[in-house]
């Protein structure tokens, strides 16, 4: 296996294997910083491309435009407040403020340094750990996806501001949209008044423009200001690159959250959106000044941008280890493979470990052209900013539409804009909508998996549970822990404040 | 004041040194300081997701079609009305505990009219309108054609009046990006349904594919 | 003056609408081909390949457009609304096609509301079971099943889907009664099946190839009543016909549908250009390369026996379903 991994490395000695791995990183950051157009949908309709090309340039060459297309993501959120993604909403919780300080270079260097280091370390533990972590994946049911959700939410939860009714108000309408459409056991349409557009449930893409883009937009409007950065900054500094001293402080915060993603990335179903979460969560919690984020702090960029990143590595392995994809990325990644005649599954290492081993280095070494390839591009992007918001705003309108006619029918369009007035609506009145989102995207799994485990359990709930999956026991009841700490926390308080 | 009101105060992030009168107003749920106007909207639209959500909730069978397949239900103890219903449920005594302490907050400012904020909204109102205009007119008029309109529009009323400063955001931009997402990205945008308006658009792109990608 | 002006003017116009009044080349924009289901599937990747070749053949560009959802059904719907000018078709399967349809109110009639435009292969549901399982052949898989009902776990990729059908056949045909575990797709079936948690399920050859040669899955028997041949790891397997149950029978075709009412011209122009397609060596090789083979129909035998489809899955529904509607 070693001589594999040898021959693999004498592959990596061409220069066009990273010029292609370059232009994905382009187009990626290009697609990923338009709103609503997934990385997903670039990566499909680049997949023809890389039939063209041979295994070696054309799979590197994908993995470019899914890295470049979370970065792209995080630029528009940082800048706009408009995540490009859904990996990228996390990081529009202290983004958009950093930038109307003027601070929005180093917003975007911090998010890129730690999307780099989040990535490369996640990508080099797969490499080296791909069986083990293969192991652990078949271990990962139904009920222990249930169980690691249910603790993400209630840890993410407990670092969350502002009026908990009004957050739980944000959570459950959450929850409840995510159910509209087609129930994943039985089959039947729920809540769909008759309308064929909702028969899918409510699209991610329309509403995510509608919760973030619009109330921007509508913003923006609303405030005189010719353009996004606050009048009072001083123009000259908002070009001011990220100091060695403040990226020092968010180190911690970086690893924690490489591990956290890495983590993630081997529970199917939960994904970026929620490691983004976690990261900025657990980058709440652990902070000295917790009251500092959400009003532009670094750290705030650090948490989720390196989580998000660090998905990247493990969600590859149930695709190389037993052909089976983890996610739509993944299922394109496949087709790519397989179009070239490789079929990832339990031989593949065998029969072409070389090859492999190649392609997983190449994926390594596409962090060090996206540290590069970001650094150059971002300073063009963070003056793009300052342009008038005459400008830009009907371009961003413009983009708005684009992103929602590309995968969805006219009607989604008017799903974005109902989504988009109640949601600037709400925002006004001061609902938090990150929880109603985060609750949007888990709702559908969490009754999936939930639904799944009972049929497992054949009616025999505890027993199934804790005798034949010790994990899920072990989240569930850590997270019965964790409320039970933060009730307890809140009441010795209360008693002091009293008292 | 330059900032928005869509700020959360240092008060909302710190767990610790909150004082009682704080913790009584966030544990009401009308954490923030409201403006006359708000406050009566709050309580509306609190009271609003109340009944909506106990009215989901009570009709949810009625809202459940069938197309599904009752085998394989026989140890699943949930049907498939159970969890919204729930959901809704929970939501519906939430939403009737934050409409009481929204009226609670109404109340200091029963006296006070609101009129005079209807101004403040009314930009972000009539941009809505724009878009709700262009959503409904895309499809008709064409993506080319909907978006110079829109453009033009929100620039004017953004402030732009040099007439020169529209050519780019209002004639080249959106040709542009129907011609890079349709003909690079192979994503397809709508095409007029007025076929003079069609037949201009194609011979456009056609000559853009033409000189430029050839 | 005045009459000179109106009619330079009408003049004018005339001039510049002449164009439009030329009868125009179909196709002379790029078409649509919607996919109603979500990106990375089969579906996605024949169409990837497909529509890089077809485009070539018919002079414009085919657009993928992907609108997952509701079963299939959302997809469907759009291209069963969408302007029958040969402008927007669909790529789609025969459980979308013919059986969801009838299971719910879908806002349109299956048979009338679309015309085939060719079928261009098909891929036959083969019964597997991990490797530690105490059975070992289909015999005495129903046995086991009947002497422990209700424990066994067999697994499925969603409802009404391509890998459900053949469930719902086999669990008629023998009676037994089992535990229906549903799935999002073949892929997390096959994961169940590699971890152990599903005892039992459906897969395509695609899937289930390696992981048989590494010998973590045992397959039973292939749907229907031909066998695999030519197939290198599958030829010997007994079809479900000469195990006795006839009535197992399903297979999943892969189809191009145009909205029906699409101009008789066009129509013959998209169907010769799929009898085109499947004779270009670069889409032979593709499709070898995923794995796959071309069992080509053309549209106008596919659109033959529908109706006769169409009736046998009304009948296996009522059979298994709640009613339909």
């Amino acid at each position: 296996m070693l001589d594999a991994f040898f021959h693999g490395f004498e592959l990596l000695l061409r220069l066009d294997i990273y010029f292609y791995i370059a232009a994905g990183l382009i187009v990626g950051m290009f697609v990923g910083a338009m709103p609503g157009l997934t990385t997903i949908l670039a990566m499909a309709v680049l997949l023809p491309v890389s039939f063209k090309l041979e295994p070696m340039l054309g799979i590197p060459f994908l993995v470019g435009v899914y890295k470049g297309g979370i970065y792209g993501g995080s630029i528009s959120a940082i800048l706009v407040g408009i995540p490009g993604t859904g990996a990228s909403i996390a990081t529009t919780f202290d983004g958009p403020k950093l930038t109307r300080q003027g601070k929005g270079r180093k917003a975007l260097e911090m998010a890129l340094y730690s999307s780099t280091i989040g990535d490369t370390i996640s990508d080099i533990v797969t490499l080296l750990l791909i069986g083990p972590i293969a192991l652990i994946i078949l271990l990962i049911g139904p009920p222990e996806v249930f169980a690691i959700i249910i603790f993400s939410l209630i840890l993410i939860a407990s670092v969350s501001s502002g009026s908990g009714i009004k957050g739980g108000i944000a959570a459950l309408l959450g929850l409840g949209l995510g159910l509209v459409g087609t129930e994943s056991i039985d089959g039947e349409t729920r809540m769909t008044f008759g309308l064929s557009a909702l028969s899918g449930g409510i699209p991610l893409i329309p509403l995510v423009i509608g919760v973030f883009a619009l109330p921007e937009i509508f913003d923006a409007v609303e405030s005189r200001a010719k353009s996004f950065i606050s009048e009072h900054v001083d123009l000259k500094k908002t070009g001011e690159p990220l100091r060695w001293h403040e990226f020092r402080k968010s180190i911690r915060t970086i690893l924690r959250s490489t591990a956290l993603g890495t983590g993630i990335g081997m529970v199917p179903g939960v994904g970026q959106v929620v490691a983004a979460f976690v990261g900025y969560a657990a980058a709440k919690r652990a902070s000295k000044h917790p009251e500092t984020f959400g009003k532009g702090e670094l750290d705030g960029i650090a948490g989720p941008e390196a989580a998000n990143n660090a998905v990247n590595g493990p969600t590859l392995v149930p695709l190389l280890t037993l052909g089976i994809p983890g996610d739509n990325v993944t299922a394109i990644l496949l087709g790519a493979f397989v179009a070239h005649g490789l079929r990832p599954g339990p031989q593949i290492f065998n029969e072409q470990g070389p090859l492999l081993y190649a392609i997983l280095l190449s994926i390594v070494l596409a962090n060090i052209l996206f540290l590069g390839l970001g650094y150059l591009l971002l300073k063009p992007f963070a003056k793009a900013i300052q342009l008038k918001k005459a400008y830009l705003i009907p371009v961003i309108v413009a983009l708005a539409f684009v992103g929602t006619l590309s995968t969805g029918t006219a009607s989604d369009l008017g799903i974005m804009f109902v989504t988009g007035v109640c949601a600037y609506i709400l925002r006004k009145l001061k609902f938090d909508l990150a929880p109603l989102v985060i609750a949007f995207v888990l709702a559908e799994p969490i009754e999936l998996r939930l639904s799944q485990s009972m049929l497992y359990a054949r009616g025999d709930i505890l027993g199934y549970l804790f005798i034949d999956r010790p994990i899920a026991s072990v989240f569930l009841l850590a997270g019965i822990a964790w409320i039970l700490g933060m009730i307890f926390r809140r009441y010795r308080r209360h008693r002091r404040q009293a008292g | 004041m330059p900032e928005t009101t869509s700020e959360p105060r240092d008060r909302d992030l710190q767990p610790e040194g909150l004082s009682v009168t704080d913790m009584a107003d966030l544990e009401a749920g009308t954490a923030g300081p409201q403006t006359p106007l708000l406050a009566r909207l709050e309580v509306i639209v609190t009271a609003l997701i109340c009944l909506t959500a106990a009215l989901i909730s009570i009709m949810m069978p009625r809202l459940v079609e069938s197309g599904g397949i009752e085998i394989g239900r026989s140890y699943a103890t949930m049907s498939a009305s159970l969890i919204p219903r729930l959901i809704f449920g929970v939501l519906a005594v939430v939403a009737a505990v934050a409409t009481v302490a929204a009226f609670h907050r109404f109340r200091e400012f029963k006296t006070v009219d609101p009129g005079d904020e209807f101004d403040r909204y009314s930009r972000a109102a009539f941009v809505a309108l724009v878009i709700l205009a262009y959503a409904l007119t895309v499809t008709w008029l064409g993506f080319i054609l909907s978006t110079m309109i829109v453009a033009a529009v929100i620039s004017y009323f953004l402030g732009l009046r040099n007439p020169l400063a529209f050519i780019p955001g209002v004639l080249i931009v959106p040709i542009l990006i129907r011609f890079i997402f349709e003909r690079l990205l192979f994503i397809s945008l709508p095409r007029s349904r007025i076929e003079s308006v069609g037949h201009v658009e194609d011979q456009v792109i056609r000559f853009l594919v033409e000189n430029l990608l050839q | 003056m005045k009459l000179t002006r109106i009619l330079g003017n009408l003049a004018l116009g005339a001039a510049l609408l002449a164009p439009l009044a030329a009868h125009a080349q179909y196709p002379e924009r790029p078409i649509t081909l919607v996919l109603p289901m979500g990106a990375g599937g089969s579906h996605d990747l024949h169409a990837r390949g497909i529509t890089s070749i077809v485009g070539d053949i018919l002079g414009q560009p085919m657009v993928v457009k992907l609108v997952p959802g509701g079963a299939g059904m959302k997809g469907t719907k759009e291209v069963a609304d969408a302007d029958p000018d040969g402008y927007t078709i669909i790529f789609t399967h025969n459980g979308f096609d013919q059986i969801v349809p009838q299971t719910r109110d879908a806002g349109f009639d299956p048979l009338t509301s679309f015309v085939s435009v060719a079928r261009i292969n098909q891929a036959e549901p083969i019964l597997c079971a991990p490797a530690d399982r105490p059975f070992k052949t289909l015999e005495e898989f129903v046995a086991y099943a009947k002497e422990h009902p209700g424990e066994i776990n067999f697994g499925h990729s969603g409802n009404w889907g391509a890998l459900h059908i053949p469930t719902m056949q086999l669990i008629n045909a023998t009676g037994i009664d089992v535990n229906l575990i549903p799935h999002q797709g073949g892929g997390p079936a096959l994961q169940a099946l590699l971890a152990g948690e599903d005892d039992i399920g459906y897969q395509f050859a695609t899937g289930a190839r390696d992981h048989v040669k590494a010998g973590s899955i045992n397959c039973f028997a292939v749907a229907g009543d031909m066998a695999l041949e030519g197939d290198p790891d599958f030829a010997e397997l007994p079809t479900m016909t000469s195990l006795g149950y006839p009535n197992v029978s399903f297979t999943m075709e892969r189809i191009f549908m145009a909205p029906a009412g699409v101009p008789e011209d066009r129509l013959e122009k998209l169907r010769n250009a799929f009898a085109e397609l499947i004779e270009n060596k670069s889409f032979q090789s593709f499709i070898n390369n995923i794995g796959e083979k071309v069992v080509f129909q053309s549209g106008s035998d596919y659109e033959a026996k529908r109706p006769d489809r169409i009736e046998e899955y009304r009948m296996l529904i009522e059979t298994v379903g709640s009613g339909g509607n």
